[in-house]
């Protein structure tokens, strides 16, 4: 018996772990973009401060427009995912529950 | 700016807090009526949605070293504050790729319960129960002081009285109301918070045309371009990378916060929470960067250091300056209210680490009557209220300002390798957990003492036996390095063969 709900489960996890794996490549991927712009910028200010230093309009340096520019890009990039884990994600998931019986 | 209401007795902010207190004792009134069980106590009946639990988080994040500390950094050095805030932020977007999801659907009500998810779980929860008592205490600490410190200077009350009053009112919040009314009163405190430095960044930004170049320049003007540059905190490069991984991956480790993920129903309330508090957080800290700035040239640098060196009253004084002493009355009690809401949720946190973890998960090894342990919470809530009283009237006048640092990178270091792992690798054992946990711990706090930071700044001796000041990078990847190769060397079949379930249950939960 026990064999037999192995079986089972191996056809549905095939599914779920398709699913599981395109969810950690993208977040995976996500982590090492929002890291690197981070180190990118502190690499910037420590090598590169006369670039921050240009007036970009009005007043307003360059080195402001990067600095609050990454604030929310940080919270747009958290916005795109809860987009697509909430409506895609989640709906393929349920998908894969249904067709599971509810228990995978 | 010549005259200053601050640090005498202010009716003002005292009835501003009077109402806030009030105002938050009956909401714990009501909160006491539904906080019965286990999973009212710790988690609210996970019953909190996205939008509230957002806020929350926010609430949590902003403590009043985020709000007086950064507003006065840029205040002072100009461009490193934003760089300080930059920093702080970025974690939120880590914390949601990595852990919020699978933190919610495997856990019940600490973090502890997905380490140890699949290991065996009296020396992994043992071991995680002492990473986030530890955090929590450096924490908790590094708050009591400072509220003591700024009560004191805000409010005219002796610093031991500051300190016995935000104990006993955070330990009845904690104590009756349990995690709601810990919660509402973060929800409370973070809309006041952000409604007070909304209406002063535009008070500030009306007197230059609603133009922030202008006031820009005029900074410059009054303190040179290199006010707009970065400065000191960029000196060694190396050691701002160490304090920013310690900021962005400790805010994936701290106990208080990853706590909050349980208040929600599932999932996807998890994932909006982070996208709402990211959201308030960072629309804060562009805040706290005009007001550091209207700071300095409304109020000026001189003014604001001759009422404390590190610059942590330039926001009051701004709203002192521009508002009168109502708004300089509200915004010191919304201060208050800060710190009560920060160390409320720091309580609760700790002493779920000792009921949940340690009472329930070791002593009693699972099997655990459900009375009992919310006895135990509560006992170990009041225990762990007392303590934070006697060392922050211990620590009283100590140069505190590293703890904060401190808590971080032992979050990075002791809490967040070890979940990272147990989540998504394999071959992670139970003895690669226990020894990465204590590697991150035991690196994190020895570093730190050996650092800038302690050795010189508090101990005085001429140069530092560790460079950087945060020890945050090489305790975090000691921490990982070791469990890797620990759990390289030992088998854990069990866990091996309990990985295909444990990730089905970290994307649909029912845990």
């Amino acid at each position: 018996m026990k064999k037999k709900t192995n079986k089972n489960k191996k056809l549905d996890n095939f599914a779920f772990q398709e699913l599981y794996n395109r969810r950690k490549a993208i977040t995976f991927t996500l982590t090492l973009f929002i890291v690197s712009i981070y180190v990118a910028y502190i690499l910037i200010d420590a090598f590169n401060r006369e670039l921050l230093a240009r007036k970009i309009s009005g007043g307003i340096t360059l080195g402001i427009y990067i600095g609050i520019g990454i604030i929310i890009i940080g919270w747009i990039t958290t916005g795109i995912y809860v987009w697509w884990a909430n409506n895609k994600y989640d709906s393929l998931l349920d998908r894969i529950k249904r067709t599971t019986g509810g228990h995978s | 700016m010549s005259t200053t209401s601050l640090g005498q007795v202010n009716s003002i902010s005292i009835s501003f807090f009077f109402i806030f207190v009030a105002a938050t004792l009956f909401i714990t009134y009501w909160a006491s009526k539904k906080s019965h069980t286990t999973s009212e106590f710790y988690a609210a009946g996970h019953g909190i949605s996205g939008f509230q639990n957002g806020l929350a988080l926010s609430g949590d994040f902003m403590s009043a070293a985020s709000f007086l500390g950064i507003a006065g950094m840029v205040a002072l050095s100009g461009y490193d504050g934003l760089i300080y805030s930059v920093g702080w932020l970025v974690g939120w977007p880590v914390v949601l790729f990595l852990i919020a999801e699978p933190l919610r659907n495997l856990g019940k009500y600490t973090y502890a319960d997905v380490v140890a998810y699949r290991l065996s779980k009296r020396p992994v929860r043992s071991a995680a129960a002492v990473g986030s008592i530890v955090t929590v205490l450096f924490y908790l600490l590094a708050q009591m002081v400072g509220a003591g410190t700024l009560i004191k200077l805000v409010f005219g009350l002796p610093y031991e009285v500051a300190i016995i009053l935000v104990g006993s009112i955070m330990l009845a919040y904690v104590l009756f109301g349990g995690m709601l009314a810990t919660t509402w009163v973060q929800i409370i405190k973070a809309a006041l918070l952000l409604g007070g430095a909304t209406v002063l960044a535009i008070w500030t930004l009306y007197h230059y045309g609603f133009h922030f170049g202008n006031l820009i320049n005029e900074a410059q003007i009054q303190y040179g371009i290199d006010f707009l540059l970065p400065g000191g905190l960029v000196k060694n490069p190396l050691d701002t990378i160490s304090l920013g991984l310690a900021l962005m991956f400790g805010t994936a480790g701290l106990p208080h916060i990853l706590m909050r993920f349980y208040t929600v129903p599932n999932s996807k309330e998890a994932r909006k929470s982070v996208f709402y508090a990211t959201g308030f957080i960072g629309f804060f800290y562009i805040l706290t960067f005009i007001l550091g700035f209207g700071a300095a040239v409304i109020v000026g640098k001189a003014a604001i250091q001759t009422i404390d060196q590190g610059g942590n009253m330039a926001a009051l004084l701004l709203a002192e300056v521009l508002g009168g002493q109502v708004f300089l009355g509200y915004l010191a009690a919304v201060a208050f209210a800060t710190i009560l809401a920060v160390v409320a949720g720091l309580t609760l946190a700790g002493a779920s680490a000792v009921s949940h973890d340690l009472y329930a998960g070791v002593f009693k090894q699972g099997i655990i009557n459900e009375k009992k342990e919310l006895r135990v919470a509560k006992i170990s809530t009041l225990s762990l209220g007392i303590v934070a009283i006697v060392l922050g009237i211990l620590f009283k006048g100590q140069n505190i300002a590293f703890m904060v640092g401190l808590a971080f990178a032992i979050a990075a270091s002791a809490n967040f390798p070890a979940l990272l792992l147990s989540i998504y690798w394999k071959k992670f054992t139970t003895q690669g957990a226990v020894a990465s946990m204590i590697t991150g711990l035991g690196l994190a706090i020895i570093l730190i003492f050996l650092s800038p930071t302690i050795w010189v700044d508090v101990l005085h001796h001429s140069r530092a036996l560790f460079p950087l000041k945060n020890p945050g990078l090489f305790s975090m990847a000691g921490s990982f390095l070791v469990g890797i190769l620990v759990s390289r060397f030992t088998h854990d079949l069990q866990a091996e063969e309990k990985f295909a379930e444990e990730t089905v249950r970290s994307c649909i939960g029912g845990v």
